[in-house]
């Protein structure tokens, strides 16, 4: 990985923070549902926040891996 | 497709079986079915388990916590040890039941069985509650399940008792 501006990796690399984002949700929308039937509302925000956060992650890594997929 | 309109490199150069093994393929597959769709499906998957936790937190951000009202359950001496009683804490909506286990406890739980909501009975015998519609079964002492289906905790309600009565006077749904 070299910073130049905008972040250089390897298709694999996006592909692997795509993977990790998709685990991150699948635990965190399972958290998520756990604290809402047990009343948790502070854990559901701060589940729900992790997740947004992992979205954004995953949609910069699929424009990046797209990129570079199909810049040939 | 006939034989005459296949290209040439599609068409069959001998009838012998073993060399005909690319026949099973199909090309719409191929198009369909491969890593680029794989990787596009894997990140549409992410986005929508994401965005399956947003209405948890609308519904959560409308919700009222308890309101700790002081309601009484029952004369201490009409319920005798390994008997129970039910009663509805904090609202009408919210049945619960009180135990006064055979060692001499009192408890009380929300009597909803986590799993689908079924009413949950206490069993002198195991001094245990159960669960009919799946055999679930709650620990006594803690709410907690122990057999079968459910998975999260009873909600306690917690007790107070004044002059041979008893009270409910608060609730939690998470507890130890």
């Amino acid at each position: 990985m070299r910073l130049e501006g905008s972040i250089v990796m390897s298709k694999r690399g996006w592909v692997i923070i795509i993977i990790t984002s998709l685990i991150v949700n699948v635990i965190s929308l399972q958290h998520t549902i756990e604290a809402y039937y047990g009343r948790e509302y502070d854990a559901v925000r701060t589940c729900m926040i992790v997740s947004m956060v992992s979205v954004i992650v995953a949609l910069a890594a699929y424009f990046n891996w797209k990129k570079l997929e199909y810049n040939k | 497709m006939s034989e005459q309109g296949k290209k040439k490199r599609q068409r069959e150069e001998t009838e012998h079986d073993m060399m005909n093994l690319i026949e099973n393929l199909k090309r719409g597959d191929d198009v369909k079915y491969n890593r680029r769709a794989f990787i596009k499906s894997m990140t549409g998957a992410t986005v929508a388990l994401g965005l399956a936790t947003i209405p948890f937190q609308i519904v959560s951000a409308n919700k009222k916590a308890d309101k700790d009202a002081r309601v009484k359950i029952a004369e201490l001496a009409s319920l005798p040890k390994g008997n129970s009683v039910n009663f509805s804490y904090p609202t009408e909506a919210d049945t619960a039941i009180l135990v006064h286990t055979v060692e001499g406890e009192l408890v009380a739980y929300n009597n909803k069985c986590t799993h689908l909501q079924c009413p949950v009975f206490y069993e002198k015998e195991r001094d245990i509650l159960v669960c009919p519609c799946h055999r679930g079964f709650f620990n006594i002492k803690t709410g907690h399940p122990m057999e079968g289906p459910p998975q999260r905790e009873l909600p306690l309600i917690e007790l107070e008792v004044a002059g041979g009565v008893v009270y409910a006077v608060g609730r939690k749904y998470r507890h130890e």
